[in-house]
Formats: C-alpha cells, structure tokens, sequence
C-alpha cells in the first residue's frame, strides 16, 4: 500500500471532511459512518441509513432491529480485519446515534470504539468515555479536502443519488458503433492482434480522449466484444494503468448494444480503483445476465456483495494474459478452418448451378442435334 | 458468439471469490462472527486497502 499517497487525519473534525470525498457523497441526517482501523490506517469505511426500526426498543432494553443493522455492518467490514473502529452520527441525534452503534460495535467485536458527532451547526464533538462527556473540535475548512482534492480524488456530491448518476448510462450514446467494414476486419484478425489493437486504443484514449480518433471509443469496444479472451486483456491492462475514468465514461457511453462489455470492464476497474460497492454494484446492474458478459457481472455482484477486498481483486487479476491470447489464436484458426471445410463441404453437396430446374421459358424449339451425336 | 467458455479472468475471479467465501463461512462456524440473514439498512462500503489513497489516522483526540 505504501504506493497510494497518504493523508494523515489527526483530529475528529478532520475525519469528518474527509468522510465525504471518501464515500463520495454527503452523509445525511438520516446516515451514520462506521470507519474500520487496521494499524493505524482508515481501511474500510460503511456509510448507512439509519432505519426508523433501530429506534426500537425490546422489553429487556435490547435493540434487536439495530444489533441486526450492526451485525451486517461489521461483517461487510470484517475482510479488512479492523482493530478498531469509529462511528460518526450526523444530525440532531448525532450523539445519542453514534453511542448506540458504538456500544453495539464494541459488544460484537470487542474492538474499541470512538464515537464523534457531526452537527448540523457544524460542530464535530467526540464522546470521552472517562469524563462521560463530548469534547468539541474546530472545523478547518478545506485542509484535508485540499489534500483530497490534490490526488486526485473527486470531489463529493451532495446526496448518494447525486452519486449513483455518476455509474449510470448517459440517456443518449455519446459514440458510434464502429462501421461494418472496420467490425469484420476486427473479427477475421487473431485474438492477439486484437488484444494489441484494444490496449494501445485504451492508452491513447487515457491519454487523448476521443478526439483525434473519433471511432477510438467504438473500436475499443467492438474488440472487447468480440472475444473474452480481448476483453480479459483490457481489463488487465486497465487494472495496471489505472484506466477507471477512461472506462468509465466508454461504458456511459455507450450503445445499447455495447452496454455489456464495456460494463463489465468499468466495475471491476472502478471498484479497484475506489473500492466503492455503491459504484460496482450500479454499474454491474445494468448488465444484462443473459449474454457472454453474464458470468463475470454476476462473478462482480458476488465479488461486491461478498466484500472481496479490491486488493484481492487487482492481485486476482494481475496477470499476463499472452499465453491465453496464444491459446484464443490456436482456437481461433482451428474454429476458421473448420468453418471453412464445412463451407467447401456445404458448395459441393449442392447440385451444379446447371442442374438446378430451369424456370419454364415457354415452348422450346426443336433440339437440332449434330451429326454423329447418339443419346 | 463464445457460449460456455470461461475466460482465464472469470475462472481467477471464481476462485477469489470461492476462497473468500470459504473464509467467511470459516469465521462464522467457529463463532468469530455472527451472521445475519438480510442486511436491515442501505450501507454503502469503501474499501480502501489498496484504493487510490491511504488515509493513515492518529490518536483520535490526542494531537
């Protein structure tokens, strides 16, 4: 991990600004966070809603519907493996609602718990457990968000739907299936060749955008679609090159009918990228199940669902794909010259063009025959 | 167009996720953790071991 930048958070107040630029979104009042500690590192992070039913309360002063809620929570966390934990409540009942989840967190795990409050005036407190009391901490505008913003992180949107906009489809296709004559050239190459094609298309994409290759964008995408073997190669060269935004926008893109791929190929980089399941998993839900891509968008909703950390995930996925290439070539040549011997097999089983039944032309003339020739 | 054949990158992903689950089920018969049936609230998680930034965190409080 020592790659990635590092922002260093030090007060609650500072945790509370980064809190959206990491989840991508504005807490409401009606949410609560839950970040998980391993050595000293935010490494997962759960923003929730708070249901009406965690206001419940049993006969014996449980709260059944909330241990639920936070059982799902610290299981969805738990292949981060946190030492601790903290729990930041938003709104008016940001105090009462950050003690409830704390105490419930530090019942399940036995991991210890800091709970901070973010309030609508804007004051951010955490609780002290061995004064029973909050101790307040001035916000400071813009010094973690600086930070954030500098690498590379975008910045939040106000509400989580705000949010989900950014992994939808574009109402309208913003680029062309490639023409018909560029679509067979693609199919007749070797996967290899393919493979080639689409990862320096991905690259000057990244790095020019669409505009001095207009038919970049539905290249790209007629290549993936034609072999999983190509899409593979893209993926993995996506991973590398941190392509996520590049893929992105093809997918949102993109015509209906490259909807699939292109889908497929954004989730796993975005989700790498992020580690965001909110994006992953819309992203994923507009892929149809019934085609080619079917598997692997079912294979990213259990990955997402599941918690499959995204660092498993790169690892999974970080591999060289020449030798399956070879292999999609010797089976591409093998299926090419079998449906060529069965197209030859096919012509010669036909009858001859000249023993087809001639249409009736009328009354013929006599056939005058030659001398010397017999029947 | 390619029916039934799995690709290297769905069978490594199968596998991932197969030893995950594997894992999980693990942590959950030896009592390290409880499981629950249907997640009760909307919860969106971030994962950032291994994401683009790494947010190292202090003594809460303790500046």
């Amino acid at each position: 991990m020592s790659e990635h930048p590092v922002v260093s958070v030090s007060t609650p107040a500072d945790l509370a600004s980064a809190v959206p630029y990491l989840v991508g979104y504005r807490p409401s009042e009606e949410q609560f966070v839950v970040a998980g500690l391993a050595g000293g590192t935010v490494a997962v992070m759960a923003c929730a809603s708070w249901e009406p039913s965690f206001d419940d309360v049993d006969g014996d002063w449980s709260r059944t519907a909330l241990k639920g809620g936070v059982v799902y929570i610290t299981d969805a966390m738990e292949p981060a493996e946190p030492d601790s934990y903290i729990v930041l409540g938003y709104g008016p009942q940001a105090r009462d609602r950050a003690l409830l989840v704390g105490g419930q967190i530090e019942e399940l795990t036995g991991q210890h718990v800091w709970q901070i409050s973010v309030e609508p005036d804007g004051v951010v407190a955490r609780f002290e457990p061995q004064d029973m009391d909050w101790s307040t901490y001035p916000m400071v505008p813009d010094k973690v968000e600086a930070e954030l913003v500098y690498m590379g992180i975008p910045a939040p949107t106000q509400t989580r739907d705000e949010m989900l906009e950014r992994f939808t489809p574009y109402p309208e296709p913003t680029w062309e299936p490639l023409p018909l004559a560029e679509q067979l050239r693609v199919e007749e190459s070797l996967p290899s060749a393919r493979a080639a094609e689409a990862v320096q298309t991905l690259a000057d994409l990244k790095e020019h955008g669409a505009g001095d290759d207009p038919l970049a964008p539905g290249r790209l995408a007629h290549l993936m679609r034609s072999s999983k073997d190509v899409r593979d190669a893209v993926l993995v060269a996506g991973i590398e090159q941190v392509s996520g935004a590049t893929l992105l926008e093809l997918y949102r893109g993109a015509p209906a009918e490259y909807r699939d791929v292109t889908g497929n190929v954004a989730s796993v980089a975005m989700y790498i990228e992020e580690g965001k399941n909110i994006g992953a998993a819309e992203i994923v839900s507009h892929v149809s199940r019934d085609g080619d891509q079917g598997a692997l968008a079912d294979m990213m909703a259990s990955a997402v669902d599941g918690g499959l950390p995204p660092r498993v995930l790169r690892e999974t996925l970080t591999y060289d794909p020449a030798q399956s290439l070879h292999t999609a070539d010797s089976r591409f040549l093998v299926e090419r010259t079998q449906r060529a011997l069965s197209q030859a097999q096919h012509s010669l089983a036909r009858p001859a063009p000249n023993q087809v039944a001639q249409p009736d032309l009328g009354p013929k003339a006599p056939v005058q025959r030659g001398p010397g020739v017999g029947l | 167009m390619e029916s039934g054949y799995v690709s290297p990158a769905e069978e490594a992903l199968g596998a991932a996720i197969g030893r995950s689950s594997v894992e999980q089920r693990i942590a959950a018969a030896t009592g390290l953790r409880q499981s629950s049936d249907e997640p009760t609230a909307q919860v969106d998680v971030v994962r950032l071991d291994g994401g683009k930034v790494r947010v190292e965190y202090g003594e809460v409080g303790h500046e």
